[in-house]
């Protein structure tokens, strides 16, 4: 289901999927659907989110799940009210649109962090062990683009066996993050401090972040 | 001797068994008009001829003393050559005997028997591994002759998992330990135990090397594999010492983000294709979804426990991802005092968490067990809290 240019980002990913015959599900919109400006427990909607849940339902993209936009169990809104439960800053600062099946990784967009033309920035939510949120994407759609990136360097990566591989997300995946200017502007102005938990992992990848050329 | 899928016999080992056969061939004389039996044993390594062991010549007979012509170093070539076409260390043991005819100038001498010394049994650490490393082994020999002497290019074609096979299955068939022991106590010790679970653990200490030290020892061990420890020169030994030194020291080394990101990823591949299939079945591809795998010592404190191989069966528990969520919570309440946590420290979480949601380890998970869960939750809170309290002071 290409979406024209409005999402190039997804567009890749989609192709890149169907190049290397990843696993990929495109169930269509869901009626629930929210619009743009719509607000979604209490925050308006990301543009480019609503653009996608506009085309797409519960979509998968390889090793990446979305949330379809419903109130069923297992939807976006019980799926962000669950995570909310114990008022962590990292899922009540977020909407967690997408996540790794089989662990607690999850992509949410962050509502206060919105820049002009409301897009707001994706942050990668760590909750394996130690929970902790680090920015990886300026826009939603960018998210996309570096997870289309990530998909490639894994099929390209055979260097372990047994159908394993080296490429990590998003840590291996920093020369891209760090091309992402809306991104990285954001943090240097220490705009995503607060998700760290001071987390060593998350404060490593923002000076990691921030010590890149701009 | 177990059979080579190598082709032809190299140049090298002819000349090694030319020089061989010459050497054999000057202890084969015979008293004028008597007999001479001589027993030798040669040592090979794959197809490399590498010593000759000293042998006596038993005779019979007075006369002055003849040696034997040309004719028996060919023989004795001809007789060695088969015997290079396997793979490993072993002895072949040759039997000569020779005669002197009256009216003959020289003797003549026949090979009576030719056999493979029954090797000493294999290690019983590498029960479980030795066939996977013949194979590697035999795939690395065959690639080296026939299409690369260059040995970062046999290196590039081979997994981490088949790295840490040749290493690890190498050392033990070849006894050869000792010559890392001084530098790497540790890693000696835990290969020492062999097995698919040292393999296992050395390959997830491997993938916390720099590239540049994994290209390094790829390139000492691809040269050890098809030319023999005995070819390592000083230098080269000493790399690979240093080498596994800088190996020992990551065991004390807490894991990097990069690390723990494909342990878990792996853990999870590994637990549920190789550890754990039933539960996997159990849960079908869609209830899989919600199963995470559980690290019972957390990757945070990994680093305290050098000998333990953090991905390994004993470490992991499949369970849903809700109870995972709870036990992150016990875990979390001790952060303030995670760099002060000593080994024993972890292990008496370890416990708690154990206790309290062990029966939700490898099995399904009922979403009405939820408030069983919360009960859980504060009662291994409630320790860890006692325990905080103990740390404290």
């Amino acid at each position: 289901m290409p979406t024209g240019s409005m999402l190039p980002g997804l567009d890749r990913l989609m192709t890149v999927c169907r190049r290397h015959s990843l696993s990929m599900k495109l169930p269509p919109p869901l009626a629930s659907a929210p619009t743009e400006g719509a607000i979604l427990l209490g925050e308006p909607v990301d543009p480019q989110l609503a653009a996608v849940y506009q085309h797409l339902g519960a979509a998968e993209f390889g090793t990446l799940a979305l949330y379809g936009p419903s109130t069923e169990e297992g939807g976006l809104i019980p799926k962000n009210q669950w995570l909310r439960k114990r008022g962590q800053v990292q899922y009540c600062s977020t909407l967690v649109f997408g996540w790794e099946p089989g662990f607690a990784f999850y992509y949410g967009t962050v509502p206060k962090l919105a820049r002009s033309q409301g897009l707001q920035p994706v942050v990668f939510i760590s909750a394996m062990e130690a929970l902790f949120a680090v920015p990886i994407a300026s826009s939603v759609d960018r998210f996309f683009h570096l997870y289309s990136h990530y998909l490639e360097r894994r099929v390209a990566d055979d260097s372990v066996g047994g159908g394993l591989s080296y490429v990590t997300f998003p840590w291996d995946m920093v020369d891209l993050v760090v091309q992402d200017e809306p991104l990285i502007e954001q943090v240097r102005a220490t705009r995503f401090d607060f998700l760290t938990d001071n987390d060593k992992d998350a404060l490593e990848w923002l000076e990691e972040l921030r010590a890149s050329q701009s | 001797m177990i059979p080579s899928a190598r082709k032809g016999i190299s140049e090298q080992t002819h000349r090694q068994a030319l020089e061989t056969a010459r050497r054999v061939a000057r202890l084969l004389t015979v008293p004028q008009g008597g007999s001479a039996r001589l027993v030798a044993r040669v040592s090979l390594e794959d197809e490399r001829i590498v010593g000759l062991e000293p042998a006596e010549l038993e005779s019979s007979g007075d006369g002055p003393v003849l040696h034997a012509s040309e004719q028996a170093v060919s023989m004795v070539v001809g007789t060695l050559l088969p015997f290079t076409r396997g793979l490993g260390e072993r002895t072949v043991v040759l039997s000569l005997e020779g005669e002197h005819r009256p009216g003959e100038a020289r003797p003549r001498w026949r090979v009576v028997e030719a056999r493979t010394a029954e090797p000493p049994p294999l290690p019983k650490q590498v029960a479980d591994i030795h066939q996977e490393y013949r194979a590697l082994h035999e795939s690395i020999l065959v690639e080296f002759q026939e299409q690369s002497r260059e040995y970062a290019i046999l290196a590039a074609g081979i997994s981490l998992e088949q790295f840490a096979y040749a290493i690890v299955g190498g050392l033990l068939i070849r006894r050869a330990l000792a010559l890392i022991e001084l530098a790497a106590p540790t890693i000696t010790s835990v290969l020492a135990q062999g097995g698919k679970g040292a393999v296992r653990w050395f390959r997830n200490l491997l993938v916390r090397t720099s590239p540049e030290d994994r290209a390094l020892l790829q390139q000492l061990w691809m040269k050890a594999e098809s030319q023999g420890l005995k070819s390592l020169t000083e230098v080269e030994k000493q790399q690979l010492r240093g080498l596994m030194g800088r190996l020992e020291s990551l065991l004390s080394t807490p894991l990097d983000r990069r690390t723990k990101q494909r342990l878990w990823e792996w853990s999870r591949t590994e637990y549920f294709e190789l550890h754990n299939p039933q539960l996997a079945r159990l849960l079908g591809t869609e209830g899989m979804r919600s199963y995470q795998v559980h690290h019972i010592c957390p990757m945070e404190y990994a680093h305290l426990f050098p000998k333990l191989d953090i991905n390994g069966r004993a470490n992991l528990a499949g369970l849903h991802g809700n109870v995972h969520e709870s036990i992150n919570i016990v875990w979390s309440s001790l952060r303030e005092h995670s760099s002060r946590l000593r080994p024993q420290d972890v292990k008496r979480v370890v416990d708690i968490v154990n206790r309290h949601y062990g029966r939700w380890f490898d099995k399904l998970y009922d979403v009405r067990d939820a408030s069983t869960l919360a009960t859980a939750e504060r009662a291994a809170l409630s320790e860890v809290a006692q325990l905080k309290v103990l740390l404290s002071r």
